[in-house]
C-alpha cells in the first residue's frame, strides 16, 4: 500500500502543468471563477473545451479507440487535480461525460462515427433527457412516448430540469416505448435533434436568477430509428450506466480541495471588524479545518475507487457514496463562503454574466458578487443527477443489502 | 399566564393577511421592477395600515406598540412574504428618530410622507455597530457606509457618526455618493460615500442605540419565524401531493422524521418569539441586546434549516424561482445576517450572559 507516484506519473504531471500554464487563457479562468451557476456557459466552456481537443485531452476518460489517450486512472486523476488547481472550468458533461460513453459502449461503429468526433470537437451541444414534471427521484415511471412510423420515431412527451436545453442541437431521451411491460423494461434510449418543429424549449430560472435549467417539450418531435441507442426496451439498462458515471465519472474531491484553500485565503484577507481577519476566528477556523479534513478523506475514497478500477474491480454503488458525500461538502464550502463576505455576501446581482464587460462593479471583495447566487444554486448538488435521498436508498440497498 | 392574542391583536393579523393577500410570484416580480425595486406608493399603504404608527411612542403621535404586538406584525408579514422593508426601513428609523427625540421626522415617518434608510454598516467592519469611518465636524459628514438597505428610495438618510452620533442627511444633499445595488431578497442597498455632507446631528448613546438594535433582532427572528412558518406549510402540503413510486412523498419515512424535526424547530422557534418579546418591558437596555441576540440567532438557525429542508423536499421545483419557499429563503439569509450573523449575535448572548 502506498500513495507515492511514479516517476513516470510525475513526469506527466508536469506535461500537465506546463500544458495548463502556457494554454489556459486567463478570461476563461476568469469566467469559471466569476460564474454564479453549475455550469459554465459555452462561451467560457467551449473555448476550453476545443483547446483541450486540440491537444487531444477532451476525451481522456473515453476508450481509446473512440479517440480516448489511454491514461491509467491515476494519470486521469493527475490531470483533474491539476485542472482543479489551475482553476480550469469544469467542462459541460453532457456529450463528454454522459452520452459520450454511452455511445461508446452501446453504440454502432455508424453511430460512433456520426456523433463521436462532433462531440469531441465542440460542434454538437448536447442536453439530457432524464427527468419529467411526474418523474423525478422514480424516474422509471417516465411517461414520454415514442412510436414507430416507418424508419423514425415520433416522440410525444415532456423533459425538465434540462441543463443547457437553449444551448443544446441535440438531447439524449430515456423514451417509454413499450407501455405494456414492467415500467423499467418498457424504455428506449433515443438521440433526437432539437433543431425541428416539434422541440420547444421553454427556460427555468432558479433561485439565484440564472439560467441553466428549462422545460423542453416534445410534440410529435421526430428522430430517425438510426438514433437510438441500443436495443428497444434497453433503455434502462443504458440509463444506470449513464448515472454512475455521472455520479462518479470524474473526481470530485480535487476542486473541493481546492475551493477550501480558497476559502482559507478568504478568510485571511476578510474582515473580522474588530481584531484582524477572520483567519482568526476560532470558529470559522475550526469549520474550514473540518471540511478540510472531510475533503481529504473523501479524496481517499476516491483515490480507493480509482484503485478498485485499475485492478479491474467494478466502482457499481460506491460512486453514489462519493455522490452523495462531495454533494454535501460543496454546499458547506458555498455557505461558509457566503459567510465570510458578511453584508457583501448578501449581494444578489440580477445581470448575467458576472464576467465581461456587462457586469456591474462589485461590492466589496468581487468574489462576494458570485458568493449568494453560488450559494443558492449550491442547494442543486443534492438534487441532480439523483438527489441525496436517492443515492442513500441505492447504497442502503445495493451496498448494505438492507 | 395568557399565550391568546387580544382582539386588537388579532384584527391586526387578520388585516395584514388580507393586504397581502396570497403569494403571487409574478405580482412579486412586478413589484421588483419598480423605480430601485419597490413600489413607493405600497409604502404609503403600508403607513395607512397604521404598521408605522404601531412602533413610535404615544408622545410622538404614535401608537406604542408593545414588542408583542410589533413581532406579531413582523411574523404575520414573514408568512406572506411580503416585500415591505418594515423592520428595516420602517421601524428601525422610526425608532432612532424617536430616540433622538426628532419629533417631526417620527411624524413624518409614521404618516409615510417620508421613507428613511439607516447608514449603520461600514465596510471592513463586518456586524460591528460602532461607527469608525463616519465622523461629523462642524455639521458636516465624512466617511463610507455599505449595506444601507433601501437607500436608492430614501428621503432620508440617517448614518450612525463617531463618538455616539446620529446624522440626518436630506435626499439630495452635496457630497453624498451612493453606488446602488440588489440584495438578495430583490430588495435594493447602497454603499455610500459621504464627502463633508450637510447634516443634522443628534446625541445617540450606545446602550440606546444598543436598545433599538435588540429591538430590530428581535422583530428579524419574529419574521423569520413567519417565513419559516410559510416555508413547513408549503413543504408539508407538497409532501401531501407528490406522488413518486406510487405513494406520496410524505409518505417516506425518511422525510416524515425531517418534516417532524422542523416542526419541532418551529415551535422552538415559536416559543422563543414569544418569550423575548414579553420580557421586553421588564429589561433593561444592555439585557434586552444581548437577549435580543440570542433570540434571532436561536430562530435564525430554525429558520435556515427549515428554509434548506424545503428546497430539498420540494427536489427540482425548490430550486427555482417559480415557488414561495425560494423567496422565503432568500428574506431568512437577509434577516438571518441583519445587526449580525448566528456567530455574532450567539457570541453577544454568550459574552454578556
Amino acid at each position: 500500500m502506498d500513495l507515492d507516484l511514479t516517476k513516470d506519473e510525475l513526469e506527466f504531471r508536469e506535461e500537465v502543468r506546463d500544458f495548463l500554464r502556457t494554454s489556459l487563457p486567463d478570461y476563461v479562468r476568469n469566467g469559471a471563477k466569476r460564474t454564479p451557476g453549475v455550469f459554465v456557459e459555452p462561451d467560457i466552456g467551449l473555448v476550453w473545451h476545443r483547446i483541450l481537443n486540440d491537444k487531444g485531452w477532451v476525451a481522456y476518460h473515453w476508450p481509446e479507440d473512440c479517440g480516448g489517450t489511454g491514461w491509467t486512472p491515476m494519470q486521469r486523476y493527475i490531470f483533474e487535480k491539476e485542472c482543479a488547481i489551475a482553476g480550469a472550468p469544469a467542462l459541460s458533461v453532457l456529450g463528454l461525460r454522459l452520452v459520450g460513453p454511452v455511445i461508446c459502449a452501446f453504440g454502432t461503429q455508424q453511430q460512433k462515427d456520426r456523433f463521436l468526433p462532433a462531440i469531441r470537437a465542440g460542434t454538437d451541444y448536447w442536453c439530457q433527457g432524464y427527468s419529467e414534471p411526474q418523474s423525478g427521484s422514480d424516474l422509471a415511471s417516465l411517461r414520454t412516448r415514442a412510436r414507430r412510423d416507418g424508419d423514425e420515431y415520433i416522440v410525444d412527451g415532456s423533459k425538465i430540469w434540462t441543463t443547457h436545453a437553449h444551448h443544446a442541437n441535440w438531447i439524449f431521451c430515456l423514451v417509454r416505448t413499450d407501455g405494456e411491460v414492467k415500467k423499467q423494461a418498457g424504455i428506449s434510449f433515443l438521440l433526437i435533434p432539437m433543431d425541428q418543429p416539434g422541440v420547444t424549449v421553454t427556460p427555468i430560472i432558479t433561485m439565484a436568477g440564472d439560467h441553466e435549467v428549462n422545460q423542453v417539450f416534445l410534440d410529435g418531435a421526430r428522430t430517425s430509428v438510426d438514433n437510438r441507442i441500443g436495443e428497444e426496451g434497453q433503455g434502462w439498462t443504458i440509463a444506470k450506466f449513464l448515472l454512475e458515471n455521472e455520479r462518479g465519472g470524474s473526481f470530485h474531491a480535487p476542486r473541493l480541495i481546492r475551493a477550501i484553500d480558497h476559502l482559507e485565503e478568504l478568510a485571511g484577507i476578510a474582515p473580522s471588524g474588530h481584531n484582524g481577519s477572520l483567519a482568526g476566528d476560532i470558529q470559522i477556523a475550526t469549520r474550514i479545518a473540518r471540511l478540510r479534513l472531510e475533503a481529504e478523506a473523501l479524496e481517499t475514497t476516491e483515490l480507493r475507487i480509482l484503485a478498485d478500477i485499475a485492478k479491474g474491480r467494478p466502482a457499481g454503488p460506491q460512486t453514489s457514496l462519493v455522490k452523495l458525500i462531495s454533494s454535501e461538502i460543496h454546499q458547506r464550502i458555498d455557505g461558509l463562503a457566503m459567510g465570510l463576505h458578511g453584508y457583501d455576501g448578501l449581494q444578489l446581482p440580477t445581470v448575467r454574466p458576472l464576467y465581461g464587460n456587462g457586469a456591474p462593479p462589485p461590492i466589496g471583495d468581487e468574489d462576494a458578487q458570485v458568493a449568494a447566487a453560488r450559494y443558492l444554486n449550491s442547494r442543486a448538488w443534492t438534487v441532480f443527477g439523483g438527489s441525496s435521498e436517492v443515492q442513500k436508498n441505492i447504497i442502503a440497498k445495493t451496498v448494505l443489502r438492507l | 399566564m395568557n399565550f391568546d392574542l387580544d382582539e386588537d391583536q388579532q384584527l391586526t393579523r387578520d388585516m395584514i393577511g388580507r393586504f397581502l393577500g396570497p403569494v403571487d410570484i409574478a405580482a412579486r416580480h412586478a413589484m421588483r421592477k419598480a423605480e430601485h425595486g419597490y413600489p413607493r406608493i405600497r409604502w404609503q399603504q403600508i403607513a395607512d395600515l397604521g404598521l408605522l404608527a404601531l412602533a413610535a411612542p404615544e408622545a410622538m403621535g404614535g401608537i406604542g406598540g408593545t414588542m408583542v404586538d410589533l413581532a406579531l406584525v413582523a411574523e404575520a408579514l414573514g408568512k406572506d412574504i411580503a416585500i415591505d422593508p418594515w423592520p428595516e426601513n420602517g421601524v428601525l428609523p422610526i425608532r432612532l428618530a424617536a430616540t433622538a427625540g426628532d419629533t417631526a421626522l417620527v411624524a413624518d415617518l409614521v404618516t409615510g410622507v417620508q421613507f428613511a434608510a439607516v447608514a449603520f454598516a461600514e465596510p471592513a467592519r463586518r456586524y460591528e455597530t460602532e461607527a469608525v469611518s463616519a465622523k461629523a465636524e462642524s455639521g458636516h459628514v465624512t466617511g463610507t457606509k455599505t449595506f444601507v438597505l433601501g437607500a436608492p428610495l430614501a428621503d432620508t438618510l440617517l448614518v450612525t457618526v463617531t463618538g455616539n452620533k446620529l446624522a440626518k442627511i436630506a435626499k439630495g444633499a452635496a457630497g453624498v455618493i451612493r453606488q446602488d445595488y440588489s440584495v438578495i431578497d430583490g430588495s435594493n442597498a447602497a454603499t455610500i460615500d459621504l464627502h463633508r455632507a450637510p447634516a443634522d446631528l443628534f446625541d445617540l448613546p450606545e446602550a440606546k442605540f444598543e436598545r433599538v438594535i435588540g429591538d430590530i433582532r428581535l422583530l428579524a427572528a419574529a419574521e423569520m419565524l413567519g417565513l419559516g412558518q410559510r416555508m413547513f406549510d408549503d413543504t408539508l402540503a407538497y409532501a401531501g401531493e407528490r406522488q413518486q413510486f406510487g405513494a406520496a412523498i410524505g409518505s417516506f419515512q425518511a422525510l416524515q422524521h425531517r418534516l417532524v424535526e422542523c416542526y419541532a424547530a418551529l415551535e422552538q422557534a415559536r416559543s422563543m418569539v414569544l418569550r423575548t418579546a414579553m420580557l421586553d418591558p421588564t429589561t433593561d437596555d444592555a439585557t434586552w441586546s444581548r437577549i435580543a441576540a440570542g433570540a434571532k440567532a436561536f430562530v435564525g438557525e430554525a429558520a435556515t434549516r427549515i428554509g434548506l429542508e424545503a428546497v430539498q423536499m420540494h427536489g427540482g421545483m425548490g430550486q427555482t424561482d417559480e415557488l414561495a419557499i425560494g423567496h422565503a429563503l432568500k428574506r431568512v439569509m437577509l434577516l438571518d445576517k441583519l445587526f449580525g450573523d448566528q456567530d455574532h449575535c450567539l457570541r453577544r448572548f454568550a459574552r454578556a450572559a
